[in-house]
């Protein structure tokens, strides 16, 4: 039997999560639930579950301050939050697993399916998510990349580009290492939005830092410091330039 | 206009010498070492079981090619360590390690731990007559003792050098030397000294045959003599000649050739209009000319700021010679943009105000020309405040110096304007109140036109501000009427004891809602994000309907949805307007709603919404049946937001309705075509 815990200041919050994995996860106990941070850390300390559903905005604090408390933390956590465009960038950063509020039946499966996955994977007890999560919130400068090994920290300024490859993303960082992430250029084109980064095509997401020279033509294309010439889009051409300046 | 290009003469002699780069090393944990690869490779390399010699060459390697100095010093000592037994290839390796050890101190001005250093691999040199790095590292004694201001010690250890040097025969090192030491001196304004010195690397240079050694001596040589006495300045002039054919026939169009060939030509022109002020002759002004022209040109292309200015400078000099004085003036102005840059430090302002100062003086605006002067002795006593070589009591007594001569400038400055203002008074009073009358008169027009740009200005602000505010509000508009109709629909689901479908629809709700909330934020957002929402409203509509109508979104493939954008939520009030009037009143067959998207001659995207509804003329009939006065909010809405949209320049959103029917006249439904041009 899986062990869960939920840790909601509402109670609706508490018993939607509740009802949908009685309905959905029979192989799935709640073995407690928590309706402040001060409650959540008593009980996290006592019990030891393995999946956490943790809110963000709570009465006396947020899901983050909470996991500051519990620096000896063993369980994996899926965030549940509302409207919080910062905490949901943050979680996005550090590939985090989180759902939104109302949650989707069918979100909440994949997101639980998922869990549940990686407890059959030979992993550390302490999951380095959170640890990125927590020590990055206010930085932004790594993001974690699912790949098929586990999830890979990177700095983000040493991106030079990304590559679209069907529905999966290849990175290419400065040393010139290459990781393939399991998530569509899209994702990152909005979480790299202010740092730098334009979309010049609909395959290619590049760092404009590593841009080493432009090459007229239609829309043109760069060649970037790492030796590869990048296409530019017709109409990403000024965009493009505005932001070289 | 003294400038040292001492830096570019340490930089040859180094060579030799093991020489780390420095880029500024941001400190901390961000910081990347840029050769971070070849110290990985070089320190995987060490094996645990790795000769000594081996560890030491390779911890030295690192030590030398490392950007950041902590970890330069670090592995210098760990080199150290592995340097114990004496035999003559670890001696090589400790001599370089504590000329990486030197040369990191002397980075972080801590020149006297540097000297140590310099002294220990001095030491080694000389047990191994290795007599060429030994003079390499007396060069860089002295460089130490320079920066510690012990005068001296510097030419002690530079002499020493040299005398090594002469004994192995290096010319072109023996040259480099000599004009390095001739920099020295002429730093510290010991003209003759540095002369003298010159002097010396160009017989070298003459004796070895090296063209272009002679022509930078007989640059450095000319350049100092120029400064260095009025009466030299034909000398001067004749050696800048000599240095200046010597490039133009033998220098090459390598950078550093060039960068020579140009000082040479600004040194010239510089020296040409000092003879022109000296003799009034103006053939020497007009060689001047020429000569700046090709250096500004030059240095503006390479983007050297100091030497870009120094030689415009000189075109001022130039213009101030043939009492141009306004011409002057605006050339001036000019180049006031290029001291905001970085490397333009306080002596740069001195310089400039200085020109100031002289031109207004010229033009007899002595009010401009006090205010410069006060400019040009603030900086003046700025820079030497700042100035290493100057001690601290120095500078005190040159400041109080200064502080009389401010005053003393002040005084005649003061007492010339007062003259001034008499004759005007006596002479011209009447031509004063005639001047003061147009003024008056102009001023008055001036601010009548100012008073009315900046009404306008305002007025058209204000205009823009509540147009975007109106804009932003429109952007949220979601039809109230789906909103309320949306949650009635998951009241119906509860009622009807369907919590699954209840939670489903309530989903897709809470995530349209998500994206218009997001979307209103914005101006534009991508076609993919737009055609998202579309058809999440689509599926809530579909469902709250029943199913009754289906739906397809087709774009053709031309169109990159990722990269195109489009005003968020301009489409959708059309798709409201196909449901509510054309499909929801359909009595045969199945509703169908088709949204198309394609590329105009890759300047405007076309959308086509169409529907198999009843037509716009039943559904008027339908609407006048039931006696309701519908008006749709959506499309009053989006009415407003065309027109704003294409009251900004070039915008040109279009859109026609079209009743479409069959032969016989019977209705088949309706085609809205938006034509939305694309940035």
């Amino acid at each position: 039997m899986i062990k869960a815990a939920i840790i909601d200041d509402e109670d609706s919050g508490r018993n939607v999560i509740r009802q949908y994995l009685s309905l959905y996860f029979t192989d799935i106990e709640v073995i407690g639930e928590a309706s402040s941070v001060k409650s959540g850390v008593k009980l996290l300390s006592k019990q030891t579950p393995d999946i956490v559903f943790l809110d963000i905005q709570m009465q006396d604090g947020t899901g983050f301050n909470l996991l500051e408390l519990l620096p000896q933390r063993s369980f994996k956590v899926i965030f549940v939050t509302s409207f919080d465009q910062f905490a949901l960038k943050a979680i996005k950063y550090s590939a985090a697993d989180y759902l939104l509020k109302p949650v989707d039946p069918d979100m909440f499966v994949d997101a639980v399916e998922k869990v549940k996955t990686d407890f059959e994977k030979p992993a550390p007890a302490k999951d380095a998510r959170i640890d990125e999560l927590l020590t990055n919130i206010n930085s932004f400068s790594k993001i974690g990349l699912p790949t098929n090994d586990g999830i890979q920290f990177v700095k983000v300024d040493d991106v030079v580009r990304c590559e679209a490859d069907g529905a999966y993303t290849v990175f290419i960082l400065e040393n010139g290492q290459r990781i393939m992430v399991s998530k569509s250029l899209k994702t990152y084109e909005e979480l790299f939005a202010d740092r730098k980064f334009l979309r010049v095509h609909k395959s290619y997401l590049i760092n404009t830092r590593y841009v080493e020279k432009y090459i007229n033509g239609d829309g043109g294309s760069v060649v970037m410091t790492d030796g590869a010439t990048v296409e530019v889009s017709r109409r990403k051409k000024d965009e493009l330039l505005n932001m070289m300046l | 206009m003294k400038k040292l290009f001492l830096p570019l003469i340490i930089a040859v002699i180094l060579q030799i010498l093991p020489q780390l780069t420095f880029p500024q090393a941001s400190e901390g944990e961000n910081f990347v070492d840029p050769n971070q690869s070849r110290i990985d490779s070089l320190l995987n390399a060490i094996k645990p079981d790795s000769p000594d010699s081996v560890k030491a060459w390779n911890y030295s390697r690192v030590a030398n090619i490392t950007c950041d100095l902590d970890t330069s010093l670090k592995y210098s000592f760990l080199s150290l360590d592995y340097c114990n037994e004496t035999y003559s290839e670890l001696d090589n390796i400790r001599a370089y390690n504590y000329n990486i050890i030197a040369f990191a101190y002397y980075m972080r001005d801590e020149s006297r731990k540097a000297l140590q250093y310099r002294f220990k691999s001095a030491a080694i040199y000389n047990k191994v007559s290795d007599k060429r790095r030994e003079a390499a590292t007396f060069i860089h004694v002295g460089n130490c003792y320079l920066d510690l201001n012990i005068k001296d010690s510097v030419f002690y250890y530079y002499n020493k050098a040299i005398l090594t040097l002469i004994e192995i025969q290096d010319t072109a090192f023996i040259i480099d030397a000599y004009n390095n030491l001739g920099q020295i001196y002429y730093s510290m304004a010991l003209y003759d000294n540095a002369t003298e010195n010159y002097q010396k690397a160009l017989d070298y240079s003459v004796a070895s045959k090296d063209m272009l050694n002679m022509a930078s001596c007989y640059c450095y040589l000319g350049t100092t003599m120029s400064f260095q006495s009025d009466t030299l300045i034909d000398l001067a002039i004749a050696n800048l000649v000599k240095s200046v054919n010597l490039f133009e026939t033998k220098g090459s169009l390598r950078h550093y050739d060039l960068e020579k060939k140009h000082f040479a030509y600004m040194s010239l022109a510089q020296a040409y209009i000092k003879k022109a002020k000296l003799t009034g002759a103006k053939t020497y002004a007009d060689s001047c000319r020429i000569f700046v022209e090709k250096a500004a040109n030059y240095y503006k292309s390479v983007g050297s700021v100091n030497n870009y200015l120094n030689s415009r400078y000189c075109y001022v000099d130039y213009l101030i010679f043939y009492k141009r004085y306004s011409d002057a003036l605006a050339e001036l102005m000019n180049l006031e943009k290029y001291m905001q840059t970085e490397d333009h430090l306080v002596n740069g302002y001195q310089v400039y105000y200085n020109y100031l100062y002289e031109v207004y003086s010229h033009l007899g605006d002595y009010k401009n020309a006090l205010k410069y002067h006060e400019k040009y002795m603030e900086y003046k006593m700025a820079y030497v405040n700042d100035s290493t070589l100057n001690t601290i009591k120095d500078a005190e007594v040159e400041r109080a110096h200064m502080l009389d001569s401010v005053n003393h400038h002040y005084e005649t400055l003061r007492i010339e304007a007062e003259h001034q203002n008499e004759l005007l008074q006596t002479k011209v009073r009447t031509r004063v109140i005639t001047i003061v009358a147009i003024l008056l008169i102009l001023v008055g027009v001036i601010m009548f036109f100012f008073y009315k740009a900046t009404k306008e200005n305002e007025e058209n602000k204000l205009r823009n501000k509540a147009l975007e505010t109106e804009r932003s509000l429109l952007r949220t508009q979601m039809n109230p009427h789906f909103i309320f109709n949306a949650l009635n629909s998951v009241q119906n689901y509860i009622i009807s004891n369907n919590a699954q479908e209840a939670v489903r629809f309530l989903s897709k709700f809470a995530k349209l809602m998500r994206m218009i909330l997001n979307n209103s934020m914005v101006q534009m957002v991508t076609l993919s994000d737009e055609l998202q929402s579309l058809s999440l409203y689509l599926d809530l509509e579909r469902a709250r309907f029943g199913n009754k109508f289906s739906y397809s979104i087709d774009v053709s493939d031309e169109v990159e949805e990722d990269i195109v954008s489009v005003p968020p939520m301009l489409i959708q009030p059309f798709i409201e307007n196909a449901i509510i009037h054309g499909l929801m009143h359909k009595t045969d067959g199945e509703g169908l709603i088709t949204v198309s998207i394609s590329e105009n001659d890759r300047d405007s995207l076309v959308c086509r919404i169409t529907d198999n509804g009843i037509g716009r003329k039943a559904a008027a009939e339908v609407e006048k049946n039931v006696g309701r006065k519908h008006k749709s909010v959506g499309m009053q809405l989006t009415r407003d937001r065309l027109r704003d949209l294409n009251s900004e320049a070039n915008a040109k959103l279009s859109c026609v309705i079209d009743d479409l029917e069959d032969e016989a006249g019977h209705a088949l439904g309706t085609r809205v075509t938006i034509v939305i041009p694309m940035v």
